[in-house]
């Protein structure tokens, strides 16, 4: 049978409790999976993967010199998450984005969290994602992050952990949403049985929330929207291209836009085109440059003009990255107390911040078992796996910490969750994490069942992140019937 | 439609066509050119003179041999209008257009010449496999104008598709036109008298017209060449099908900044439904193409000036009504 030689090692496994005893909510698809031919499995995942080329389903690398357009690797057996336990996760992605749409807020406001004592002031004075010309700004409904994609991972101890947080432009929702439909071609007798809990109308919420923070003048008639894109260069454009395609709306740069003193308009055939709601892929520091960095060429001068005056609407809101700072994350537990009055719902992975001096020796001493990680970056880069670092790595990092460590954080090294991976020669298991992607409307919170699950190809690697060749999984949420039990 | 949008599908039209009249051109010189007796001219260097590069091939290539010619126009990756350079430039304006273009359509234009693009990376490649990915190419191409036809929708980014495809193949056909006319005959003094039937007749079947022409007009004469591709109507070659197509692509389309390319249509079209094979001949064949190729710079700037708002350079007054 394809999973008789599998190995869950001493690592939480997404599909099977033991070795040879899959979880109640996998049983389905391994039951689907053992019916299939031999080889076929393989077939398949080739069959997906040119399907996915053909599709133009595609990333750009950074750093490559050609600019390489490359397929992300798909593999082709799903990771289950129990419909039960996905409840807690929704709630608690619910609570945090929440919590930190009033931290946002707050922190363009009148900083209550700091004037009560729950934040430090040096946090926000040092923080690059904090964005002093966005004081003041009243985003509608007053909601800044519309689309978070918060990346959680699980712990031996079978817990999901907050690893980090994604406001300004998280990415990877049209994968999720791909993937799907390749998995409904490959495993239709599943899909059958109505055990996965649909992603399909993602899309129409994401414009329902983008169309109800349109400028109230506009609401008589449809608003235009339009998907904001740094360009073909970017490493996330076939989803910028892929979503403006789903949600039938523009897609534009910076150079297809111009203020005309008033509003924020498009250039068209037909002339030069209102915008009312920008869903902005550009991060926030190059909207404007007549605000932010004058060196802008993505965004449009005067956009902010625009959006002051409440004739654009931007989701997500200018200044959002701020809650990306992986030093603001550690406070985010402390927010939801503050802001709801409620305990989290789920866990922060312990954080050191090197800012602090017995952190920052903490640190230095146990090098060779954390993960240090920069505050501001995302996408993997900069980042320093202790166990798997050259002493060489170490001592640069010994440095770098020295140098700023305001912009460190440490955590301990965790042991990512596996699960059944095709590899060469077999099955084996690769570690993972999930991104799911959570939308927050004028009036409520929606949680994508499932998300984006990554996992890192290379053998015990836990850089997961598609930059540095990771590869996705369709994760499925999964009610199984009670009591089917073989 | 975006504007930049609208320009990147007129370009990635043109840059199609070019690279396709290109590679027909190409091979029927190449296979004329094995045919070629001795003493009588070389076939290649006029294919330079053609597309008016002949300063840059000069700069990199030390003689005008069938291969340099050859890998010049087809593999150069350092010449911006070779068959890999155009592919490439469409390929890299399709990327803005997902939106815009049918996905099988997108695939195959993204698909395009990959081929050719990898043999050019290759040494000591044949002859032979140059010259086949040229006619697969070829088909592709016309693969790709037959899913534009008939998988798009007949709107605005069809019509600017169209308008690219075919400024291009007015400007192709003039300067075959012009180039062959002085080059192929071994004298001026022979324009008119001597017919070199094998060279006027490549000509025709670098642009598919040589069954048509021989059905029409019977024995090759230079005024009836001439003749049928400039003012034949109903040849999709002629400059005049071309002005047609172009006038009647450009009407369909919405906005109002459009009069200006369609008076400068009407105003060209006319001109050369006045005048024969012979009167061209008569006037010059030099002058007319000139005063061709100076038109249809004129409209092209036209085409584009319509599909592009003008941006006032200060943003208006507060107040708009």
């Amino acid at each position: 049978m394809l999973f008789d030689n599998y190995e869950c090692g001493p690592f939480h496994d997404e599909l099977f409790a033991a070795p040879g005893q899959p979880r109640d909510c996998a049983r389905p698809l391994v039951e689907a999976l053992e019916a299939l031919p031999e080889g076929d499995l393989a077939a398949r995942q080739r069959a997906s993967e040119r399907a996915m080329l053909k599709m133009g389903i595609t990333f750009n690398v950074y750093g490559d010199a050609r600019g390489a357009e490359r397929s992300i690797p798909f593999d082709i057996i799903p990771r289950v998450i129990d419909g039960q336990e996905w409840d807690k996760v929704e709630a608690g992605l619910k609570q945090r984005v929440r919590a930190i749409n009033l931290f946002i807020d707050d922190v363009y406001h009148d900083q209550r969290i700091i004037k009560d004592g729950a934040l430090p002031a040096w946090v926000l004075e040092t923080s690059r994602g904090f964005l002093p010309p966005c004081r003041g700004l009243d985003p509608p409904g007053g909601v800044w992050n519309h689309v978070t994609g918060s990346d959680l991972v699980r712990n031996d101890d079978g817990v999901f952990y907050v690893l980090e947080d994604n406001l300004r432009v998280p990415s990877g929702v049209s994968y999720v949403l791909l993937n799907r439909l390749l998995m409904k071609r490959n495993y239709p007798e599943v899909f059958h049985r109505n055990l996965v809990r649909p992603i399909a109308d993602y899309c129409a919420r994401l414009l329902d929330v983008l169309h109800q923070i349109a400028p109230a003048a506009r609401s008589a008639a449809t608003p235009c929207v339009a998907v904001l894109t740094p360009g073909l260069h970017n490493s996330a454009y076939f989803e910028h291209a892929f979503l403006a395609r789903q949600l039938g709306v523009f897609l534009v740069e910076g150079r297809d836009l111009v203020y005309d003193g008033k509003y924020v308009c498009m250039k068209t055939t037909e002339g030069l085109k209102r915008i009312d709601v920008l869903y902005r892929r550009v991060d926030s520091a190059f909207l404007d440059p007549e605000l932010f960095r004058s060196d802008s060429a993505l965004g449009c001068p005067g956009l902010m003009r625009a959006y002051r005056e409440g004739r654009l609407a931007l989701a997500n809101a200018p200044g959002t990255g701020v809650a990306d700072d992986k030093v603001v994350y550690a406070f985010i537990p402390d927010a939801i107390r503050y802001y709801l009055g409620e305990e989290p719902l789920l866990p922060n992975v312990p954080t050191r911040l090197c800012h602090r001096k017995e952190d920052l020796e903490y640190t230095l001493d146990n090098l060779a078992k954390l993960v240090v990680k920069p505050a501001n970056e995302s996408g993997g880069y900069g980042i320093m796996v202790g166990p798997a670092a050259s002493p060489q790595k170490r001592e640069t990092f010994r440095k770098l910490l020295r140098e700023n460590p305001r912009n460190y954080i440490s955590q301990p090294t965790l042991s990512l969750s596996r699960m059944p991976t095709l590899v060469e020669g077999g099955i084996e298991g690769r570690h993972v994490d999930l991104r799911p992607f959570v939308l927050h409307g004028v009036d409520d919170v929606y949680v994508l069942p499932g998300g984006l699950t990554r996992v890192a190809l290379t053998k015990g690697s836990l850089v997961v992140n598609s930059s540095q060749g990771g590869g996705t999984k369709d994760t499925w949420v999964v009610d199984y019937p009670q009591g089917d039990k073989k | 439609m975006l504007s930049r949008a609208a320009t990147d599908m007129y370009w990635t039209a043109r840059y199609l066509e070019r690279a396709a009249s290109m590679l027909r051109l190409l091979e029927v010189s190449y296979l004329l050119d094995l045919d070629r007796q001795e003493g009588s001219p070389p076939q290649w260097e006029p294919l330079i003179w053609i597309t008016g590069d002949m300063a840059l091939f000069r700069s990199l290539y030390p003689e005008a041999s069938p291969w340099n010619v050859m890998r010049f126009l087809v593999l150069d990756v350092d010449y911006p209008n070779s068959v890999v350079a155009c592919l490439e430039k469409a390929r890299a304006n399709t990327k803005g257009l997902r939106e815009e273009l049918p996905a099988p359509l997108w695939t195959e234009i993204n698909r395009q010449g990959t081929a050719l693009v990898k043999a050019a990376t290759q040494e000591g490649i044949s002859h032979s496999r140059v010259l086949r990915l040229c006619r697969e190419t070829n088909r592709t191409h016309m693969l790709i104008l037959g899913m534009v036809s008939e998988t798009m929708a007949h709107d605005e980014a069809y019509r600017l598709w169209q308008l690219g495809t075919y400024i291009e193949r007015a400007d192709k056909t003039s300067r075959l036109l012009h180039v062959k006319y002085f080059h192929l005959l071994p004298k001026l003094s022979h324009v008119g008298t001597i017919v070199d039937d094998a060279h006027w007749g490549a000509l025709l079947q670098s642009l598919e017209a040589r069954e048509e022409y021989h059905r029409r007009y019977g024995a090759i004469m230079p005024d009836k060449v001439i003749d049928m591709l400039v003012r034949c109507p109903d040849f999709a070659r002629s400059i005049a099908f071309c002005l047609d197509e172009l006038r009647d692509n450009l009407s369909a389309m919405p906005g109002d900044g459009k009069r200006k390319a369609i008076d400068l249509l009407e105003l060209l079209r006319f001109r050369v439904s006045t005048l024969s094979g012979a009167d061209i001949i008569a006037f010059g064949v030099h002058e007319f193409i000139n005063e061709l190729q100076i038109q249809m710079n004129h409209i092209s700037d036209a085409v584009i000036a319509a599909i592009c708002p003008v941006v006032p350079s200060k943003p208006a007054k507060e107040e708009k009504k």
